[in-house]
């Protein structure tokens, strides 16, 4: 997947391209709107992370020229929240997803990967983990050929591993992504236990080995790399 | 009580208190006029007499209704002053008495004794009076008539211009931009207090919109290097070989971020609403909204084992941003979750009236009254910034909307009435 990232913050940039490069990632950068446009018009990304706010102009009008030089570009802005308009005037131009500062990198990389698979396969493709086969299409798991059923919770969790596959997931993360910004209501996001036990019994019992390695006090990590 | 009325009403009472004045001089000086002229017609009529009896007329052709003149011994003539005295005498056709002016005198005459006794009715006191009353009331009431005149046109017209200022003062609003211009004037006090005025107004909005103008840039500020720090305590997680304390260490610092960062956009939302007070034309479909929102918090209220019943009509619309719509009903959701037992209950209940959410919960540890005040937390182990009642409030409050806390026989009850 090639990336171009919009940001004027050298140090969120940085933040950036360092976590997305681990990956299968190639990340290009612009710092401002005439580095953005320059490396726009030159060459081809599938995905451009666009920060709206930039020193030398508005992130909207690049991506009014993205769309205008290549509408299969897939678009994810990145803004500040509170900006109350942005997000619906965002994505009524033609951006695939919105994300409020601040956020948790693994979010970022599960959106990216799920924008790069709506764009470049329209969802029929199959995402390959092990023995585990993924329909995002029809949201069916298979295990060695055969279904397995999960929750709908269950589901967007291992796809958020899958996603993230190899990095630390805290709970915190986990939680925000798959019950939103508003979970932040429930004391402790020890309830994320509960899911992850249930994905793990239901994964281990169709026949895989269990991916799901807790980081004891800091989350998880889905690896077949076992420590 | 407008200024010109009272100074009219003062100006009338002072008016008052000299007309009395002046009426009670006026009624002596003419008493003391009116008691000059008779006793000078009386002295004629005493002189005539005289002459007429030295022309040698007899005292019966003399002697009248008026004029009574007698002959005395000449021995008992010892005072021949002209004296003068107020008595009563008959009326002439009424059987009533009033009051005569008498001049009595001895006098020699031709060697022969005369006693003269000259009366005649003067003006009453009475009618005098009744005069200058009468005077007085009408000078009185032409003087109140041409005041209230007065008073109309110079409100009307000399102070036309304060009026304005004044409706300048009271429509002032210092959430906005704009200023509506003084009407001109000639007159100096208005003009030097228009200045005055609108020095001030200029002035109090400036400050008030740099204020709102750093709050929403300190706040914004504040995002990016948070989104910064929590960012490398995520790559520093990707790091190997951390040990259990530093994974703590790690996990602390990113909540205190969290916090901080939930803070800063709370407050910068507060902000927002009060800059942005403009209620908007179109209605936004709260049914439609309140039911997404439910959609997401029955998850959330799941978790907790609380159970959540809903009861919303169709096409309830009213005229907010969509945006505040879902930030007020998000927020209310969010309390009702968060200050709730495990396996307790939320009722939504959403009409044209209005929306009321209530819950089980255990009664707040604060004042009612201060619940909607900025950070005022229930509890120390809470998450909430104490902020979400501050901002329901704020948009209740632009939107005039009535809200309403309760908490009876352990249920929290909220209720806003559109």
């Amino acid at each position: 997947m090639k990336l171009l990232i919009v940001e004027d913050e050298s140090e969120l940039l940085q933040n950036i391209v360092t976590y997305l490069s681990r990956g299968d990632i190639v990340c290009e950068t612009a710092d401002s709107y005439e580095a953005a446009r320059i490396k726009l018009t030159g060459y081809a990304y599938d995905i451009v992370v666009l920060d709206l706010m930039l020193p030398d102009g508005n992130g909207f009008e690049i991506l009014k020229l993205l769309k205008s030089i290549d509408p299969e570009t897939g678009v994810l802005i990145i803004s500040a929240k509170n900006a109350l308009d942005d997000k619906v005037k965002g994505l009524e131009l033609g951006a695939d997803d919105y994300l409020t500062k601040p956020f948790h990198l693994p979010e970022l990389n599960a959106r990216l990967k799920s924008i790069y698979r709506r764009r470049k396969f329209q969802g029929r493709d199959e995402i390959v983990f092990g023995e585990i086969i993924i329909h995002p299409d029809t949201h069916e798991v298979l295990i060695d050929g055969e279904e397995i059923i999960l929750t709908v919770k269950e589901y967007e969790l291992l796809l958020f591993f899958v996603a993230n596959k190899g990095r630390v997931l805290t709970k915190q993360t986990i939680a925000e992504h798959l019950w939103g910004d508003n979970v932040d209501v429930l004391d402790s996001f020890d309830f994320v236990y509960q899911h992850i036990k249930n994905l793990r019994k239901k994964i281990t019992e169709g026949g895989s080995p269990d991916y799901i390695h807790t980081i004891y006090g800091l989350g998880y990590k889905f690896t077949e790399r076992v420590n | 009580m407008r200024l010109i009325v009272k100074t009219t009403l003062f100006y009338l009472l002072i008016s008052l208190i000299v007309f009395s004045i002046g009426g009670v001089a006026a009624l002596r000086l003419i008493r003391l006029e009116v008691d000059n002229e008779t006793d000078y017609s009386l002295r004629d009529s005493y002189l005539d007499a005289r002459q007429a009896i030295e022309r040698g007329v007899s005292l019966s052709a003399l002697n009248t209704r008026k004029v009574r003149i007698d002959s005395i011994p000449i021995e008992k003539i010892r005072d021949t002053t002209l004296i003068f005295s107020d008595t009563l005498g008959p009326h002439p056709r009424l059987d009533t008495s009033e009051p005569y002016r008498m001049l009595t005198t001895k006098k020699v005459i031709k060697g022969q004794g005369y006693h003269f006794v000259i009366q005649d009715v003067f003006l009453e006191l009475d009618d005098s009076y009744g005069i200058v009353v009468k005077i007085m009331t009408r000078l009185f009431l032409l003087l109140g008539g041409i005041s209230v005149l007065v008073m109309f046109v110079i409100s009307r017209v000399i102070f036309r211009p304060f009026r304005i200022t004044l409706r300048r003062i009271e429509d002032f609003n210092v959430t906005r931009t704009d200023t509506m211009p003084f009407p001109r004037t000639s007159t100096w006090e208005f003009k030097h207090l228009n200045r005055f005025i609108g020095r001030m107004m200029q002035k109090a909005q400036r400050d008030y919109r740099a204020l709102k103008e750093f709050a929403e840039n300190a706040s914004h500020e504040i995002q990016t290097p948070l989104a910064i720090a929590q960012g490398k305590l995520e790559l520093l997680m990707e790091t190997e070989g951390m040990n259990r304390q530093q994974i703590e260490f790690i996990q602390s610092a990113q909540a205190s971020l969290g916090r901080l960062s939930k803070t800063s956009e709370a407050l910068l939302l507060l902000t927002r609403i009060e800059n942005q007070a403009l209620i908007p034309k179109n209605k936004t479909d709260l049914s439609k909204v309140t039911r997404q929102l439910l959609g997401t918090f029955r998850d959330l209220a799941a978790l907790r084992g609380i159970g959540m019943t809903i009861d919303v009509d169709d096409e309830v619309e009213v005229a907010i941003e969509p945006a505040l719509s879902e930030i007020m009903i998000s927020n209310l959701l969010k309390n009702a979750v968060r200050h709730n037992y495990e396996n307790g209950w939320i009722r939504v209940n959403l009409d044209h009236q209005g929306l009321v959410i209530a819950n089980t919960g255990a009664e707040p540890t604060i004042p009612i009254d201060q619940l909607f005040d900025r950070f005022q937390t229930l509890g120390k182990g809470n998450h909430s910034m104490g902020l979400g009642l501050a901002i329901v409030q704020k948009i209740c409050e632009i939107h005039k909307y009535d809200i309403k806390y309760t908490f009876d026989d352990g249920i929290h009850r909220l209720n806003v009435n559109f």
